[in-house]
């Protein structure tokens, strides 16, 4: 059952990356992966803080969410595939603009994430004992 | 919409071939370096520069490149794993962690294509 779940989350994370990524484009920099990255980042550190502290759901819809949808959704192999390309090109700048910009701000909107998600579960709203 | 229905297929077995190989590998080894998203980063770099140096058909392109490589590969798993090796005070492997990922990562790719050129008998 988890499988199916993961499966369905991941089919969901690439389409929706695709339409992101076809979104948002811009000439010099692959924005559209960031973005994605970012939000990815956030989210996933978010949920599965939120889903320790404080909301009960079951194991196979937490890990279609978190291991297949916004595993699939967020790429490590298209980060590495436009860097490279950017490198080649000539570009050392950007390209190491673009690792400092993703990793930096993918361990920063993941902490904003986890830090939202702990500030949450520790005000007095009980979800867990209503859900 | 095809192009969809390829991207999402693609991005499922790519999904549950990393599920299966993190419990696989979280089973056997038990360190504190992200072992498996590590591996599966690195494979998943070196199969999209595969792709992309052999500039095979747009159909498999989104079926194994944006949906298979780019659902198997995770950015988000990588910066989830950085920050709690952080939160263990272990601060330089995190710096490690990261910075290693993205380097071989791209090294890979590049290697990857390397191939690709060299069955094409290019460079």
């Amino acid at each position: 059952m988890n499988y199916i779940a993961v499966a369905i989350g991941g089919f969901f994370g690439a389409v929706i990356r695709d339409l992101i990524g076809k979104i948002i484009v811009a000439n010099i920099f692959p924005v559209g992966t960031l973005t994605i990255n970012l939000l990815g980042s956030f989210f996933l550190l978010f949920l599965t803080t939120i889903f320790l502290e404080k909301v009960n759901i079951s194991d196979t819809v937490r890990l279609g969410i978190t291991s297949g949808f916004l595993g699939a959704f967020t790429t490590f192999s298209t980060l590495a595939k436009e860097t490279y390309v950017l490198l080649t090109q000539g570009k050392f700048f950007v390209g190491f603009g673009y690792i400092v910009l993703s990793l930096g701000g993918g361990f920063f909107t993941g902490i904003l994430g986890r830090a939202l998600a702990l500030y949450l579960a520790n005000l007095n709203i009980n979800v867990k004992d209503e859900g | 919409m095809i192009d969809l229905i390829l991207i999402g297929f693609g991005g499922s077995m790519g999904a549950v071939l990393r599920f299966t190989l993190t419990k696989k590998i979280g089973e056997r080894y038990q360190g504190d370096w992200p072992l498996a998203t590590f591996l599966i980063n690195l494979i998943g770099s070196f199969g999209l520069g595969l792709l992309y140096g052999l500039k095979l058909n747009q159909v498999i392109w989104l079926l194994l490149g944006t949906g298979f490589f780019g659902g198997f590969t995770t950015f988000s798993t990588y910066i989830y794993e950085a920050i709690f090796l952080m939160e263990k005070g272990l601060f330089w492997k995190n710096v490690n962690y990261l910075l290693t990922s993205i380097f071989t990562g791209v090294v890979f790719f590049a290697a990857g294509m390397g191939l690709a050129n060299f069955f094409e008998g290019g460079v």
